[in-house]
């Protein structure tokens, strides 16, 4: 995986007619060398802290995830059932790899971790998330984020 | 994580991995490897020239895929589990779920000790709290609602999760730890649980009611399981 031609039926011919949003191409933005940026991550994995609010079938909105959050401390509440979730049951950083970003950060290879994190429930339409995303711009900015790393699940 | 999907879509940067879904940093309990990942995606924030997509040069070992080994020999679970309904005299499906969920939980305390954390949780139900909640659908009836200020189909559908993650986890406490593809099998062919799963969609789908229908055909059990059925 993951190309379509890899994927057994019936999930293969589900993902092909899956419609892709029409979405305007980002012109690239060119930032400062790795190690100086600022990273977060964005997953659509659903997860959660334990005392947020879980996502439901269609949720369009986000969580925040602090990045001294603890690995029991995470669920996942994803809608869909058509991806792996061991990885996840086995190690967090499968879906979520902040250990891994403050490690590099640690090493110097990025200049430091955003202090906040954040989830979105990927099944769900792309276009409704989109006041959600815009609104989280503005709190990367805020962070001083100036990269993103993505993890779908 | 579908390479068609990020062509048609086009976001600036995609480091396209060949991991299953669910694992987009491939592999878990490598450090290692998925540091190599990060820092792969991470290294393309240098190349301007966009919207670009990288094939990632590395495939999960085998190992951490259960892909066929050469050995010859698939993943049997290892735990000898009662038959699912002992006497149907005599034991309820939800009897026999709650029997099937007290074998597994020295798997699972196990595991949890192991891992130092667990997944389960979405529902906020005790596991056999969880269970008998799940299995008191199967009469056709809506109980109450065990989690408060909540929407009922959004309930089972993360109690359902809970009891699929407490099996898989009790499962990866063992040593040679099975593949997802293991796990889906035994969980849906060999266990209640599984039979439950099936027996819950049949109840759901039949109810009139267009959220449990919902839950039923798409978010109950995986597309990958859905061409048989214990209840054929």
């Amino acid at each position: 995986m993951v190309r379509l031609l890899d994927v057994p039926e019936p999930q293969r011919g589900f993902l092909a007619k899956m419609p892709m949003p029409d979405i305007e191409v980002a012109l690239p933005v060119k930032g400062p060398p790795l190690n100086e940026r600022r990273v977060a991550i964005i997953t659509t994995a659903g997860l959660t802290t334990r005392a947020d609010t879980r996502f439901g079938i269609g949720s369009s909105d986000y969580r925040v995830i602090p990045a001294d959050v603890s690995a029991g401390d995470l669920v996942m509440s994803h809608a869909s059932v058509n991806y792996d979730r061991s990885g996840f049951q086995q190690d967090l950083n499968v879906v979520f790899p902040i250990d891994r970003l403050k490690e590099l950060a640690e090493d110097g290879v990025i200049g430091s971790v955003a202090n906040f994190h954040y989830s979105f429930m990927g099944a769900t339409d792309p276009e409704s998330i989109e006041p959600a995303a815009a609104q989280l711009a503005g709190l990367l900015k805020k962070d001083a984020v100036d990269a993103v790393l993505l993890t779908p699940v | 994580m579908i390479r068609e999907h990020s062509e048609a879509i086009q976001p600036p940067r995609t480091l396209w991995v060949t991991f299953e879904l669910g694992r987009p940093l491939g592999v878990p309990n490598d450090a290692d490897f998925q540091r190599r990942v990060v820092k792969t995606a991470l290294d393309m924030l240098d190349i301007n020239e966009t919207p670009l997509i990288i094939d990632y040069s590395e495939d999960a070992p085998a190992s951490a895929t259960g892909a066929d080994t050469d050995d010859g020999e698939g993943w049997v679970c290892p735990i000898s589990l009662s038959a699912q309904v002992k006497d149907p005299t005599q034991e309820t499906v939800g009897d026999a779920l709650v029997r099937e969920v007290s074998e597994l939980a020295p798997w699972y305390d196990l595991s949890v000790q192991k891992t130092g954390r667990t997944t389960v949780g979405s529902s906020g139900l005790e596991m056999p709290a969880a269970a008998a909640f799940i299995t008191s659908f199967l009469d056709g009836n809506v109980p109450d609602n065990p989690v408060d200020g909540e929407r009922v189909d959004r309930a089972l559908k993360w109690a359902c999760d809970d009891l699929k993650a407490y099996y898989y986890e009790a499962m990866l406490a063992q040593p040679g730890g099975p593949s997802s593809r293991d796990l889906d099998a035994w969980f849906f062919g060999e266990t209640t649980a599984g039979f439950v799963f099936f027996s819950l969609q049949k109840v759901l789908l039949s109810s009139g009611d267009e959220a449990f229908k919902l839950v039923a055909v798409t978010f109950l059990i995986p597309r990958l399981q859905q061409h048989w059925s214990p209840l054929d």
